[in-house]
Formats: structure tokens, C-alpha cells, sequence
């Protein structure tokens, strides 16, 4: 009996620090429409900053106590920073290019953390006066974890209190509610952001701070702290802070509870607990529904199929690719096939942004689940090269398919957040599901078969596939399939009255991006001879993301030359001990002042001349 | 005569392509009603908006006491002294009548009473009475009610009012007709828009009819009113 | 005969508003009907309940012979209701033809399909179509590059792909031109007449109204308030009331209008 009390309470304990983090971001986004990123990242930075300042306050409870209060602080500036600086600029823009403008914030401070405390693991010291244990019912159970079970609800009851009884309260919640109105009867909306802002950098900040003496900081923190959140803030209903605090408890428990009976799959119940909610409710616990989300209409572009001239230079390209066997070093081959595989990878993902405008934060989901197919199906299957590849191309397509069960009736952010916390979950079971994955090890020595094993012989397979699997996104985009799914993008309620079947036609958008993707996954294990669970992180996903909106997002061909564009940056970055800034800064470049690409941009440079030289002409 | 409290001149709006407003000019001087008249999508309601700086207008001058309104930002127009009651009411649903009431308070103005929530309370009795109700639980009545009390909090000089008696049963109409000519008597010039011409002519002196986004007739209420056949040609079935 | 359409006490509600209130009506085969009433009447409630984007709380609602209370707007359509918005709803990166190859997909039921490219479909008939609303000549444009009244002729002809033998027409003149207004009604009544097609519309422009339609509906505050023919409609006093306020007593007492003159 005592033992479940125990684990009951841990459970309500661990379950604080996650919602106030959570309270933060469904606070900010209810009033400011963006999903903050680079919130996990305030959470990290609580928690260090926390470390920093007991270590130079002293560990007396004045300066431990203190420090705690005072790392949120200095979060909550930052985030004044960020916002006035940073998303101010964004506000109008589109959804994608807000949530990848946050991602590459995130890996810039992310490597300023790196920069400030190095790589090393701290742990916290044990706080004044909570540093023992209580025996209840002849269990024991860490004072400090009582103190977090007061804490969870003691903030639920502060920002209640803030929101029912302050002006700047009621003016949040009267802005979440109807930003126009609020401005119209004189709300300077400008300074309500900040301050909004500014009070969810505080949450985060003071959620990763608590965590200083239950967890060991090290510079992952915050990619895994923000897929939580995720499942927490969609769960609970987006903007509702009782409803996170209602699904921080319910998620913590269910992983408290449920690592007695399933130690592996905690992970999976989390989801399948978010999965069964949303499809009782799909605002979530406590969510307001909301009325049609529709793609922004910047995003709306027209597709052109390719002039002759392109489609000549395109055939070259191709001739000069197939023939690069003949002509480059072994080097090269490499290269130049790590650039195919990502290609289709982010051409995969391309189907799903552009034409489907479906947001996908986590396409590596599918990337891994191909890549985890093929080398299961070798190591435990016995199959062959080409079956296993295929075994990757399905196990994708249903990971597809299921996500799409859940996934379907979702749009917008809750799509990109779910998306996210997907791939997540499937990370988590690569990591905990050892005997079949082999864990962080990962699963080694898968290669092609010895007919495939010469480089030129695997560089001709892979340039093969690749090339299919794009030729096939061309046929789709442009087949009735593509032009049903652009029709149901451009004006969901208007297609359903035409007699399509909008959540089928993004399901089955869904499945295909998800089989290349797997494809394209499949490709890298048997190039690398091996799988880690890597490829289901978050940074593959955002990967994908960043080729598509470098190469550029309205052209066919955007995604393909993002992809080498961004394999040539990386192997470049790789070698910097400042990799992921310079990948983030990329972002951040692109999104702000390039959104339109590289593609984009060379078309819109290119007009001029190509006028000038019409006109030359005549 | 002092300079007008406001001037639209040659206000053109248009939205995606299609032309709401276009050429729409007219003046209101202080303490006085102005009721723009015309059917649904005249251009009425947009023109209220672009005064309050929530759409963008094509081209025009727009000035208020003597400010240009041009380059500000809604909340900005809103401080100059600008009150607006939206159509369709757009209360807070969420938040209680006092709290729909606290986001419309702003610091009272030197001169002149200030509209303090008894004051408020004491025009619409029955917002007393429902002050601690959410904005979903009330009538549409009381929706419009509300909506012109949270204007007010902010001692508005002048009050733009949507189509105020929109769909509102006729003894709720002429309640709401009460209370407005009781704000006026403390100085308040009104600029409304209007389908319901029984309800204008009770309130406003002057008059600009609005018709497919271009001015009609502008001039003095009285002379619509001598006018049958202006308003059946343009107001009436 | 029955009638192509009948609506029985058709209720709903919003919060504690009632947008629709106990709407009953029958249409006949053939008819052209206008739907009428100021601001937030619940015209377009009307219209999302018969078209199926919303359930009613309650009533019925029967067309062609069969009950299509509360059935998707995809089996609506497909027995034969079709219908446009008030703001045109096209597909504005797709051009004029890809619209009408979508609706086309849309009867045909091809939407998955991966081949032929669907730039091989169904020319003719699409030629046809935009040829109908006088937009042949644009096929190749994107829609979204329209002007507000071609955006509303595509939309018309996006509903006429479907073979509907009922029409819901939105506002179709809203944000035209006068110019404009009538050559596209006239080209409708066209289209109408040839096809033995029914039409209900709503319609803030009079002119349009009195034009063609046969009978008119007035709706306020969610209740049906007269029905009759455009020349009774123009006589009946609660019409009168409805548009000019005249249930508001003139001699409201209180306050002498001189006030502030």
C-alpha cells in the first residue's frame, strides 16, 4: 500500500515541473498564436542558470532558494530579448515559418549553453532543509518531492489567481480570446505579448530550475522536456493552463503507474492515452474547439510543370549523376549518395508541407521507422537487400497509417505539435526497447548483399530508387491525387461541399510521404552499415524541414536542392565544434529574411535578367 | 464653427480584390449623430472599421481632434478617445460582465463625467444584475448592452456603433435607444450605421446613405426623412 | 406532385441564440426562390443546415424523396444539392480548369487516383462549363489572380458541375459591380432555364431579387416571416417592418430629437 502512495506522490512530484514548463508554452500561444520552440530551451536554461547561481550564492537556503527565483528571472529577460528582438518579427508570418524560426532559436541557445557550461553533466546539490527522505507507510520518499507535489498546484492557483483577478489577467485572456477587439477598445497589444511572453519563459525557467536537485543537467534537456510538453499542452487543449496541469498529472502518473506493469512502453501509453483523447475530444481535456483551420493563403502557390528548358537541364543532371561512378572518387559516391537519400527524405516531407499543408514536425518518424524496418528485417528476418528495403518502405507506411488514425482530423500547430511528440515516442522506444534495438548501441552491421556491396554498385541502387521515388511525388503532385489534395489544402469546407473527403485525402497524403520517407531511411542503414536511434530524433525531423524551406517550399524542385545545399553545409559545419548554431543560425537566416528559398530567391533574381535579356534581344 | 471631431475624406477600402468602400467623405461635428444608412454590404460597416484603423484603407484621409488616424495602430485610435461597438456585439465570452467592463476601462479624461461603473450600471440596470455572468450566458440584448458599456469605460468622445439594433427585439431596441440618448445628453457624438431607419431617425440628425460602397446622400436626417422615395430606393425593399 | 424539397421546424441554436427557429418551407421542382432578411437573420445558418456543414437541433429536412437531415455534405451533394458561398469559395492555387476538374473529381469519386495526370481529364466538359459562365478564355489562370465577380462565376460553375437539380446560391451578386450583377443573373436564368435547374438564393440586392425571382421568402430573427410572391412581398407591412424598424413605435417617447440641433 505504502509503496503505490509513494509512487503516486513521485508521480504528482515530477509531474509539476512538467506543467508548469507546459502552463508556459499553452499561456504564450493562447495569447500569441505561436508555438514556442525554444521553450524547452527556457526550461534548460532555468535549470543550468539555477546551477550557476547556487553554486555563487552559496547553498544556504537564502542563496539556494533564491537562485531558483532568480535563474527564472533571468529566463524571463531573455525572453523579453527574444521576443522584442526576435518574434516580433514573426508574428504575421505563417505557421511553418514561425515554428522553424523558434527551432533554429532553439539550437542556437542550445549551443550557447554548450558554450557556457560545457558538454559535462552537473547534478544539483540537495536543497536547505528538504534534503531527506519521509517514511509514509513505511516507504520513504524524498522531503523535496512533498515540496513539488505543493508546487504543481500552488502555480495552477497563482495563475488563476492572475488571471481572475489582475488586469493584465483578464486583458490576456480577453486577447486570447479576440486579439482585434482587444486592441480596438485600446489594449496595446505589442506590450501584452511581452509581457505574456515573458511570463511563459518565467514558467519554463522556474520548472527547469526546480528540477536541479531530482535530475542531471546535460544539454538534451530540452529537446526532451518540449516533446512532453507538447503531448501535454495538445492534450490538455491548447491555451488551457488547467488543462495542462489536468494532463501533466494524468501523463506522470500513467508513467509512474505504468512502469510496474510495462517498464518498456511508457513512452506508448503516453501517446496512446493522447490518442484516445483526441478522438473523445479533439481540442483536448479542457480546450475551446476551434472553428476551420485553413493554410495560410500566402502559402496557396500555384505548380508549374517544368518548362523544356528545365527538363532538358534536369535529364543532363541526371546523365551526369548516373555516370559519376566513371569519373569521381569513392568520396564522391558517398557524398553524393548521402545527398539522394536526403533528398527523398525531405521530398517526402515536401508532399506533406506544401501540397498537403499538413506542418510535420516529426518526419523522422518515418525516416527511422524505415531505417529501423530494413535493419530488423535483416537481422532478425534473414531477408535479402532489396526485401529488407522494402520491409522499411511498409513498417513506415503503417507507422503512417496509424499516426494518420490519430492525426487526421488535426490541422495547423496541434498537427506539428503531434507530429512531433510521434516521433518522439518512437525515439523513447528505440532507446528503452534494448533486446530489439539495441538501445543507444543501435544495431550494427547491416549491409547490402555482396552484388550490392561495390560503392558504384549501392551508389547506382540508391540513384535508382531516389529517382523513382521522386518521379512518383511528380506523378502524385500533378495526378488527381495531388490536385484533390491541393484542393483540400486550399479550401477544406469548399471541397467537402464538392463531394471530396478532406481527412481521407491528407491520410492517404500521409501514408505516401510516410513510405519514401521509410524508403529513404531504409537507404541509410544499409549505407551506413548501421541504425541508431538518431534517426527518430527531433533534429532529423527539423532536418527535413530546413532543406525544404532552404531549397524553398513553392517549387517541386525546392526540396531536392535544399537537400544538397544543407548535406554540403552540415559536412562543412560537422567539423565545427559549433555545428548546430550554425545550422540554427541557417534557420533562422532563411526563415526571416529568405523565406522563399533558394529556389525562390534565384527565381525572383533571375526575373530581372531574364527581362533584361528579352528585352536585349528585341 | 469650431473644426469638426471628425473628417473622412475620400476613404476607399477595398478587400481581396473587391472594392467595399470607395470615395466615402463626410465630417461630424461635436456633440452631434450622424447615421450611416444602406443596406447589407453598403459599406458601412467597413468604414467604421477603417476609422478604427482595422482594415487598411486604400487611400483617404481620415482625422480625429485634430489628429491623423492614418499611420496609428488600432489601439492608438482607440486612446485618442474613440469608442467602438463592433457588429454583432463581439463581447468577451468568456470573461464576466466586469471583467468585459475592465478591458474597456481606460484613465477618465480631465473634463467631463467619467463613466464609472455605477454610472454605466445605472443606464443598463440589467448588466447590474448579471455583473458576475459570462458574456456567453447573456441575451443578445444584453450582449449589446455590454457591448456599449465596455465602450464607454473608456470615456469615449466619440462612439462608433455597428448596427446596434441588429436583430434585437423591438422593447430591447428601445431601451437600447434610451440609453444612447441619455449619453449623448453628456456630450457624446455618436457616428452609427444603420439598416433599421426607424431607429436612425430616433437617433441622428444627420444622415449619409451608403450604396454599394459609394455616398448616396448626405445632408440633414430631416431631409431623407421629407424623401420617401430616397429611402425605398435605397433602403427599402 | 411532391416537392423537391420540403423543411420541417427546422431549429438552430448557438449558445442561447437561435439562429434558426422553426423553419418550415417546400420548394417545387423548378422553382427559383429568394431568401431574404437583414443581418444575422440566419439566411446562411439556413444554408449550412441544407447543405449539411451544420446538424440541425431539430426538424427535417427532405429532398427528392429522401431524408437528408444531418447527412454529410458529401451524400448531400451526391443526391443532388449543390451549392455556393456567400464569400466565393474557389481554390485559388489551383487555375480556373483545375477548379472544375476538382468538382469533377469530386463526382467521379477519382481523388486517389495516381494516373492519368489530371491535366487529361475531362477537358471537354470543363471547357464547357467555364464557356457557360463566360470564363473560357482564363482557363490557365490561377483562381486566386480573379476579381471578386469571376471568382463568384467560377464558383457558380463548380456547383453546376456536379449536375445538381437544386441550387444554393449565396449572395451570388454580393461585391459585384452593378454592371456586372445583372449580366450574371442573366446568364444564370440562362443556365437555369435550360437545365430545368431549382434555385434558392439569398440576396441583399433588390434589384436582383425582384428581377428573377418567382417567390420570395423573408426571414427575421430565425423565423420565416412572410412568403409570397416579389409583388406581395413589397406590399406586405411586416416586411416593411422587418427592413425599416417599423415595429419601433415612431412616438417612442422620451427624448425630443431637437436636442442637440
Amino acid at each position: 500500500m505504502g509503496f503505490y502512495l509513494v509512487q503516486f506522490l513521485t508521480g504528482l512530484a515530477s509531474a509539476s515541473s512538467l506543467f508548469l514548463t507546459a502552463a508556459g508554452l499553452t499561456l504564450v500561444f493562447g495569447v500569441t498564436r505561436i508555438v514556442n520552440f525554444a521553450h524547452g530551451t527556457f526550461y534548460m536554461l532555468g535549470a543550468y542558470f539555477a546551477w550557476a547561481l547556487v553554486m555563487a550564492l552559496g547553498t544556504g537556503p537564502l542563496g539556494y532558494w533564491g537562485a531558483l527565483v532568480l535563474a527564472a528571472l533571468a529566463v524571463a529577460l531573455l525572453g523579453v530579448l527574444v521576443e522584442v528582438v526576435l518574434l516580433r518579427r514573426i508574428y504575421g508570418a505563417p505557421e511553418i515559418f514561425q515554428l522553424a524560426t523558434t527551432f533554429g532559436l532553439a539550437l542556437v541557445l542550445a549551443d550557447g549553453v554548450r558554450f557556457v557550461f560545457g558538454p559535462a553533466d552537473r547534478l544539483g546539490p540537495r536543497p536547505p532543509g528538504l534534503e531527506g527522505a519521509v517514511v509514509l507507510l513505511g516507504e520513504p520518499i524524498p522531503t523535496y518531492d512533498l515540496f513539488l507535489v505543493a508546487v504543481g498546484p500552488l502555480v495552477l492557483l497563482l495563475l488563476w489567481l492572475l488571471s481572475r483577478h489582475t488586469r493584465l489577467g483578464i486583458l490576456i485572456r480577453a486577447a486570447a480570446e479576440d486579439r482585434e477587439m482587444a486592441a480596438a477598445l485600446g489594449v496595446d497589444e505589442r506590450r501584452l505579448f511581452t509581457a505574456v511572453f515573458a511570463l511563459g519563459a518565467f514558467l519554463a525557467g522556474l520548472g527547469g530550475a526546480l528540477q536541479l536537485p531530482r535530475e542531471t543537467l546535460h544539454l538534451e534537456m530540452d529537446l526532451e522536456v518540449i516533446a512532453e510538453v507538447f503531448v501535454v499542452t495538445v492534450m490538455g487543449g491548447m491555451g488551457s493552463v488547467p488543462g495542462a496541469f489536468l494532463a501533466a498529472v494524468l501523463i506522470r502518473e500513467l508513467e509512474a503507474f505504468g512502469i510496474l506493469l510495462l517498464p518498456r512502453i511508457t513512452l506508448v501509453l503516453a501517446f496512446l492515452l493522447l490518442a484516445a483523447v483526441l478522438v473523445v475530444r479533439p481540442q483536448g481535456l479542457l480546450g475551446e474547439r476551434e472553428g476551420e483551420v485553413r493554410a495560410d493563403p500566402r502559402l496557396l502557390r500555384p505548380l508549374t510543370p517544368m518548362t523544356a528548358p528545365t527538363r532538358f537541364l534536369v535529364l543532363l543532371l541526371l546523365l551526369a549523376l548516373a555516370l559519376l561512378p566513371l569519373y569521381a572518387p569513392p568520396y564522391a559516391l558517398i557524398l553524393t549518395g548521402d545527398i539522394a537519400v536526403f533528398a527523398l527524405y525531405a521530398a517526402s516531407l515536401h508532399l506533406l508541407l506544401a501540397p498537403a499543408g499538413l506542418v510535420s514536425f516529426g518526419h523522422a518518424a518515418y525516416f527511422g521507422l524505415g531505417a529501423y524496418g530494413a535493419a530488423l528485417a535483416v537481422q532478425l528476418g534473414g531477408f535479402a537487400t532489396l526485401p529488407a528495403l522494402a520491409a522499411g518502405l511498409l513498417l513506415a507506411a503503417v507507422g503512417a497509417l496509424l499516426f494518420g488514425a490519430v492525426a487526421r482530423r488535426l490541422a495547423g500547430v496541434d498537427f506539428a505539435m503531434l507530429s512531433l511528440a510521434f516521433a518522439a515516442i518512437l525515439w523513447g522506444v528505440a532507446v528503452q526497447w534494448d533486446e530489439v534495438t539495441g538501445g543507444d548501441d543501435g544495431l550494427l552491421g547491416i549491409w547490402p548483399e555482396a552484388w550490392l556491396s561495390a560503392p558504384a554498385a549501392w551508389y547506382g541502387l540508391t540513384l535508382l530508387l531516389v529517382v523513382a521515388g521522386l518521379a512518383l511525388l511528380r506523378l502524385l503532385v500533378f495526378a488527381p491525387f495531388g490536385l484533390a489534395l491541393r484542393a483540400v489544402r486550399d479550401h477544406p469546407r469548399r471541397a467537402a461541399t464538392l463531394g471530396l473527403h478532406p481527412e481521407r485525402q491528407r491520410w492517404a497524403a500521409l501514408v505516401v510521404a510516410g513510405a519514401l520517407a521509410g524508403l529513404a531511411g531504409a537507404l541509410q542503414t544499409f549505407a551506413k552499415g548501421s541504425v541508431f536511434p538518431d534517426v527518430l530524433a527531433i533534429p532529423r525531423s527539423v532536418e527535413g524541414l530546413v532543406a525544404v524551406l532552404l531549397g524553398g517550399l513553392h517549387q517541386l524542385g525546392g526540396p531536392v536542392v535544399g537537400a544538397a545545399a544543407f548535406v554540403l553545409l552540415e559536412d562543412w559545419a560537422a567539423r565545427l565544434p559549433w555545428w548546430r548554431a550554425v545550422v540554427g543560425g541557417t534557420v533562422l537566416v532563411v526563415t526571416v529574411l529568405m523565406p522563399e528559398g533558394l529556389m525562390g530567391t534565384l527565381a525572383r533574381l533571375g526575373r530581372p535578367l531574364v527581362r533584361l535579356a528579352r528585352e536585349g534581344r528585341r | 464653427m469650431s473644426a469638426p471631431l471628425l473628417e473622412v475624406e475620400d476613404l476607399t477600402v477595398a478587400y481581396d480584390g473587391a472594392v467595399a468602400v470607395e470615395g466615402v467623405g463626410f465630417t461630424l461635428a461635436r456633440g452631434r449623430t450622424l447615421a450611416l444608412l444602406g443596406r447589407n454590404g453598403a459599406g458601412k460597416s467597413t468604414t467604421l472599421r477603417a476609422i478604427m484603423g482595422l482594415v487598411p484603407h486604400r487611400r483617404g484621409r481620415l482625422r480625429f481632434a485634430g489628429c491623423d488616424l492614418t499611420r496609428l495602430r488600432p489601439h492608438e485610435i482607440a486612446r485618442l478617445g474613440i469608442g467602438y461597438v463592433p457588429e454583432e456585439r463581439r463581447i468577451f465570452r468568456r470573461l464576466t460582465v466586469l471583467e468585459n467592463l475592465e478591458v474597456g476601462r481606460r484613465p477618465a479624461r480631465e473634463a467631463g463625467n467619467p463613466w464609472t461603473l455605477e454610472r454605466l450600471f445605472a443606464l443598463f440596470p440589467q448588466l447590474a444584475d448579471r455583473r458576475h455572468h459570462r458574456g456567453d450566458q447573456l441575451s443578445g440584448g444584453e450582449q449589446q448592452m455590454l457591448a456599449i458599456a465596455r465602450a464607454l469605460r473608456g470615456h469615449p468622445e466619440l462612439l462608433l456603433l455597428d448596427e446596434p439594433s441588429e436583430g434585437l427585439a423591438p422593447a430591447v431596441v428601445r431601451q437600447l435607444l434610451k440609453a444612447l440618448w441619455e449619453a449623448r445628453r453628456s456630450g457624446l457624438t455618436l457616428l452609427l450605421s444603420e439598416q433599421n431607419w426607424r431607429f436612425a431617425r430616433q437617433l441622428a440628425e444627420e444622415a449619409c446613405v451608403l450604396e454599394k460602397g459609394r455616398v448616396r446622400f448626405r445632408g440633414p436626417l430631416a431631409e431623407l426623412e421629407a424623401r420617401e422615395e430616397l429611402r425605398r430606393a435605397w433602403l427599402a425593399v | 406532385m411532391t416537392p423537391l424539397l420540403q423543411v420541417e421546424a427546422l431549429t438552430r441554436h448557438y449558445g442561447g441564440v437561435r439562429a434558426v427557429d422553426g423553419v418550415s418551407f417546400t420548394l417545387a421542382e423548378g422553382e427559383v426562390r429568394a431568401l431574404i432578411g437583414p443581418n444575422g437573420a440566419g439566411k446562411s445558418t439556413c444554408f449550412a443546415l441544407l447543405s449539411g456543414l451544420e446538424r440541425p437541433d431539430r426538424g427535417r429536412i427532405r429532398f427528392a424523396g429522401h431524408d437528408i437531415t444531418g447527412l454529410s455534405p458529401q451524400r448531400i451533394l451526391r443526391l443532388g444539392l449543390a451549392r455556393t458561398f456567400q464569400i466565393p469559395a474557389i481554390f485559388p492555387s489551383l487555375d480556373l480548369a483545375d477548379n472544375l476538374r476538382v468538382a469533377l473529381l469530386g463526382r467521379t469519386r477519382r481523388t486517389l487516383a495516381p494516373w492519368p495526370p489530371a491535366r487529361r481529364l475531362a477537358s471537354a466538359e470543363i471547357d464547357e462549363l467555364l464557356r457557360l459562365v463566360g470564363l473560357a478564355e482564363r482557363r490557365h489562370q490561377p483562381a486566386g489572380t480573379l476579381a471578386y465577380g469571376d471568382r463568384k462565376r467560377l464558383e457558380l460553375a463548380m456547383a453546376l458541375a456536379h449536375r445538381p437539380r437544386l441550387l444554393l446560391l449565396d449572395e451570388p451578386t454580393a461585391g459585384m459591380a452593378l454592371s456586372e450583377r445583372f449580366a450574371l443573373i442573366d446568364q444564370l436564368l440562362a443556365i437555369v432555364r435550360a437545365r430545368g435547374l431549382t434555385v434558392l438564393f439569398t440576396e441583399h440586392d433588390m434589384d436582383v431579387v425582384f428581377r428573377i425571382a418567382e417567390t420570395v421568402m423573408v426571414m427575421d430573427r430565425g423565423r420565416l416571416v412572410a412568403v409570397g410572391p416579389p409583388a406581395a412581398i413589397r406590399a406586405d407591412a411586416r416586411v416593411r417592418e422587418v427592413y425599416l424598424g417599423g415595429s419601433l413605435a415612431d412616438e417612442a417617447s422620451g427624448e425630443p430629437r431637437e436636442a442637440s440641433s
